[in-house]
Order: C-alpha cells, then structure tokens, then sequence
C-alpha cells in the first residue's frame, strides 16, 4: 500500500485483525470482522470473540459484518455479541459507541459516510426503529425508513417484502 | 513411563472419589424436569449426580457453596447433532474424520462407528464447553453412502473417556443434499432406503463370516441396522420439503417400532399436526428462513413456535465449530414465537429424550450426571454468558485455545511496544 501509494478501505473477515491492531489503526485500514464465527479453514484457525472491540481499543476501524445471508439479517446482534465478549475480558465500550460497527464505520469504508451511517442534517433518511434495546436477542426492526421511505413495517404485513422468485411458491408473504 | 502411567491412575481414581459434594445456591432454576423453573433454588450435586432441586437457599453440612444469586442455572447443553470431536478444520488438506470414503465393510454407510473416531482433546471441545455445551451428538457429516454411519453421544470434559453412548443413532438424508450424494433422485433413494430397511429386518439376528450373504447391505450395516429396528437406537433422518416430511412420516407408520426423529425440518410447520401425531421431534436450526433450494421455500424462523404449538417435541442446536450459538439460535425462536421454557428444554432436555439419555444429561433430575452451568443471566440473551460449568460435578477450568489466544494478544496490546517474537 504504501509502496505503491494507494489507500486500502478495509480487509475483510480479518480474522486476525488483533493481532496487529495496531499496525491497522496506523494506517487508517478497516477490519470488516465476524463477532464469532471461525476455525472452518486454517487462516480462520485463530478467530476469537474479542477481534472486533479489541481492534476497536487499538483505536483502529472496527466492522463487524456476518458474510452470511442469515447474519446479516441479525447483524445488531453480532455486534451485541462483539460488544458483550469485549466488555467481558475489561474492553468497556459504551453501546451507543459500538453501533458504529454496523453504522458509520462500515460507511467510512465504503466511502458513503457523508450520506449515510449516521444520523445527521443533509444525510439520507436511513432509520430504524427497534421494538427494544437492539443489544438484546429479542429485539425485532419494528420500522424501517430507506432514504426517508418506510420499506418495512413489522406489524403491517403489506411492507414485508416478496422478492419475484417467491411469487406463487410456498411461504409467499410468510413472515420471515 | 510405566510410573508416570500409573500416577495418572491414581490420581484420576483420586480426583473421581474426591470430588466434591456442591451446592448451587440462589439462582433461577431451570430444572427441564416437572419441577419446571424456580425462581430461587438450591441445586445439591454429590458424587457426580444431581441429589436434588429445591425452592430456597438451605444448604445442608458438607456441601461447597458456589453463590448463583441473581444468576440463571440450567443443566448442561446438549448438542443435538454435531460433528464435534470428528473435525478439527473442515476445509484442511488433512484428515477430518467427519468425512468417509468407501470401503467394503459397508454397502449402505450404517456400519460405519464415529465411537473409534472421538478426539477429546479437540480444541472445540473447550471452546465449546466453557460456553455451556456440555455434551453432544456427534456423527459423520459427509458421505456418498445412503446413512450417515453410526453416531455417538459424548461428554465435552476433555476427558479420556469422550464417548457417553456409542452407537447411539443412525442418520440419513432424504432431502435434495442427501438425493444428490444418493441415486440423484427421490425415486432412487426412497427404493433404496426402504429396501435397506425391510432387509435388515429379514435378514437373521446375527450375520457370521461364513453366512452366504448378497443383500444391499454388508453383514455389518446389518448389524448396525438391528438397533434401529427395534427403536433402541434413533434413526434422524433429514428432510425439509413439505413432501419429503411427508415420506418420513408414511416411513414411521410402516416401521412403527423405529423411533424416527426428522432433522433440519425447514418445512416443518406446514406439516406440524402430522408430526405431532406421529410422535416425530424434530431436530432444527431456527435461523434457517431463506429459501436455500427447492426443497426449502416455506423456510421461516417461526418453524420453530408452530412446531411447538402443534405439539412437537423440538430441538434446536445444529453445528459444530459454533455449536455454542445453539442458544442464540433458540432465542431468536423466542423472538419469533417460542415459549421461554420450550427454548430452554429444546437445549436441554429435549435434545436428551431425542437420543435416549433423558436418565443421563439434558435435565437437573436426581440421579442425572451433573452437568451444569451457571450463566450471567437469561442464556437466551447474545450478551449474556456461562460464567461457572460443571460437567460429571466437576468445575470446568474457564480456559480454551481461543481465551488463551486473546489473553496473549491484549497482553501483547498492554505492553510497552516490542517487536520481538512472542511466546
């Protein structure tokens, strides 16, 4: 990167990424981790529960991401997890500082911050409104505004999106 | 060396008959017996068992008391199907024992014993247990063979002695995973399958060497087949389509003395009156709401909730590496429907009764191996977790690969900068 002078946003899985934490804050890199998964090939041999708040200590910019078509769908939830095992061995993040995760530091990454990531003036009305503290396994995105519009409403099974494939096959319009 | 053998043996003799009489005092008790969940109770372990769960806080002589006030206790969780002790890293150049390729002691995969293959030493043995899985159904997970050999129920203490129960069940997939490794079509595999079956019944009680013998089974699939047949051994078969739920059950009723489980399930629901009335639990991974294939288009997260409300006895815990999600794969069922209660038995309890060891673990009855774990709060709770487990009455040493790998790090982290090599 620096040999050839450009910028990398952010590695993703980085299932090491603590281990040279801070190397990464250094150089302004993004980690895009997993709050747990691991060990399903030797370079993820190493993973542990800590690798996002522990990068995120180091100053560095911390992503938890899933890679998974059902994490992403619970993604509050692995950083609750990230949160809670960072807490756990003395890494106290407060949790209005840890939804960066999935928030604002993904957007950094992405090179989107200065419309979405975070709720400020001018910035894309992109919110979520959650049925309890989305820390907690028994939250549920009760409504959700893309660019201002509502795109899903838990209680109005109208909103609840039926992609074209599902179109007359079985569980069509099922909640999910 | 002989010496050092034989300190071994007395000191694990030693530590056997020394271990300890304790008392888990004040916590939320989840007993996954009649006693149902107590509020504040006093859970008696002595020599290894549970003596006894009992409202309040008394503590009679001689007993240790850890303090579980303010703290939820449950038995010790069961993982309902797992590779765990067969796979160190799946997708290694080296040898996974999760996986078998054919030899000729077997034609249909049911004689096939993962007993000979438990590793306890295993580094997903304390990465799980120091999260509250207990013990687990462990079997084959990859095979061009019709079953998926013979599983085994194991402890996670690490002990030398990983294997509770071998050959504690059979497994087969009749969905579109197992049809691709099996005839390529359910016109093949069901033949076969049924086939398989009626013939291990005809054929006599023992195959010796010298019996003139041609079915599609080898003499010892046969043998491994007899248990199943008269139910002492479960067969889990895998379905998630509606229509292969179906088969599974119209299976039962012409093999009533099998104790037929359905795993996987993703189309349960949709057939939940039948299987209750069938007496069929279910083993499932909740999470599982997206249309994977074909055979998977009425996937929702609320399978779970339907199942248990048309009276289904569900469990839920099915992975290896990450078997300790298990419970937040059960809370997000919560989420979606689930009583509190039935979460916690599908971990438990349930997973125990589906492999026959109610008597043994999943449960805080009297006389049962006293696994344990005492949690920071509700286990259902992604921030929450297992702060004391005991396995057999023992303490598990909080320790593991991976704790010892982030202690080294944030040490590492806490350290004046040094760039030598760390060891």
């Amino acid at each position: 990167m620096k040999e050839f002078g450009y910028q990398i946003y952010s590695f993703q899985h980085a299932v090491e990424a603590y281990k040279i934490a801070d190397i990464l804050a250094e150089n302004n890199v993004c980690s895009a981790m997993w709050a747990d998964w691991w060990g399903f090939k030797m370079e993820a041999y190493d993973g542990i529960r800590e690798n996002v708040p522990m990068v995120h200590k180091a100053g560095a910019c911390a992503i938890v991401h899933s890679d998974s078509d059902l994490g992403i769908q619970r993604l509050n939830q692995e950083a609750a997890k990230a949160w809670a095992d960072g807490r756990r061995v003395g890494i106290d993040i407060p949790q209005e500082q840890a939804w960066v995760w999935l928030s604002a530091n993904p957007a950094k990454s992405l090179g989107i911050f200065d419309k979405t990531g975070s709720l400020e003036t001018g910035k894309n009305a992109d919110v979520v409104l959650w049925t309890a503290n989305p820390f907690s396994t028994y939250a549920r995105a009760e409504k959700v505004y893309i660019d201002g519009g509502l795109a899903y409403d838990l209680n109005d099974p109208q909103t609840w999106p039926v992609g074209d494939f599902e179109l007359g096959q079985v569980g069509e319009g099922d909640s999910k | 060396m002989k010496t050092l053998l034989l300190t071994a043996a007395l000191l694990s003799v030693s530590a056997s008959a020394m271990a300890e009489k304790i008392a888990v005092v004040g916590g939320k008790v989840f007993t996954g017996t009649a006693q149902g969940t107590l509020e504040s109770a006093t859970v008696l372990i002595d020599n290894h068992k549970v003596v006894s769960v009992a409202n309040g806080t008394t503590v009679p002589a001689g007993y240790t008391v850890i303090d579980a006030t303010g703290k939820y206790v449950t038995p010790g969780l069961v993982g309902a199907y797992t590779q765990l002790g067969l796979v160190e890293v799946g997708m290694s150049a080296g040898t996974v024992d999760s996986a078998v390729t054919a030899l000729p002691v077997s034609s249909t995969g049911a004689a096939y014993d993962v007993s000979y293959a438990v590793n306890p030493d295993s580094t997903l043995m304390a990465i799980s247990r120091v999260e509250g899985i207990t013990s687990a159904a462990t079997t084959i997970s990859k095979t061009d063979y019709l079953f998926h050999g013979q599983g085994a129920v194991i402890t996670l203490d690490g002990d030398a002695q990983p294997v509770l129960k071998p050959r504690a069940f059979v497994a087969v997939n009749v969905g579109n995973a197992g049809v691709d490794d099996v005839g390529g079509s359910r016109a093949a595999l069901w033949v076969m399958l049924e086939n398989a079956i009626v013939e291990a019944q005809e054929a006599p009680k023992t195959l010796s060497a010298t019996t003139e013998w041609h079915g599609i089974n080898s003499r010892l699939d046969v043998k491994a087949l007899k248990p199943v047949l008269n139910g002492d051994a479960p067969l889990l078969i895998h379905a998630d389509r509606a229509a292969d739920i179906r088969q599974v059950i119209a299976f039962k009723q012409r093999h009533p003395t099998i104790h037929v489980v359905l795993v996987k399930g993703m189309e349960g629901w949709r057939v939940a009156d039948e299987l209750a009335a069938a007496k069929i639990p279910v083993i499932i991974d909740p999470e599982f709401n997206l249309p994977g294939g074909f055979d998977q288009m009425g996937a929702t997260l609320a399978n779970a909730a339907r199942l248990h409300k048309a009276g289904v006895t569900v469990a839920i815990g099915m992975e290896t590496h990450n078997i300790r999600l298990a419970t937040q794969h059960a809370g997000n069922a919560v989420a979606h429907g689930l009583p509190h209660d039935a979460a916690l038995a599908a971990l438990t309890v349930n997973p125990a009764k589906i492999l026959g060891m109610s008597e043994t673990i999943g449960s805080l009855s009297k006389g049962a191996r006293a696994d344990l774990v005492i949690w920071s709060g509700d286990p259902l709770e992604v921030t929450e977790a297992a702060e004391t487990v005991l396995i057999n009455g023992e303490v598990v040493e909080h320790t593991s690969r991976q704790i010892k790998l982030q202690q080294r790090y944030q040490e590492f982290a806490d350290s004046p900068k040094a760039s030598q090599y760390i060891r």
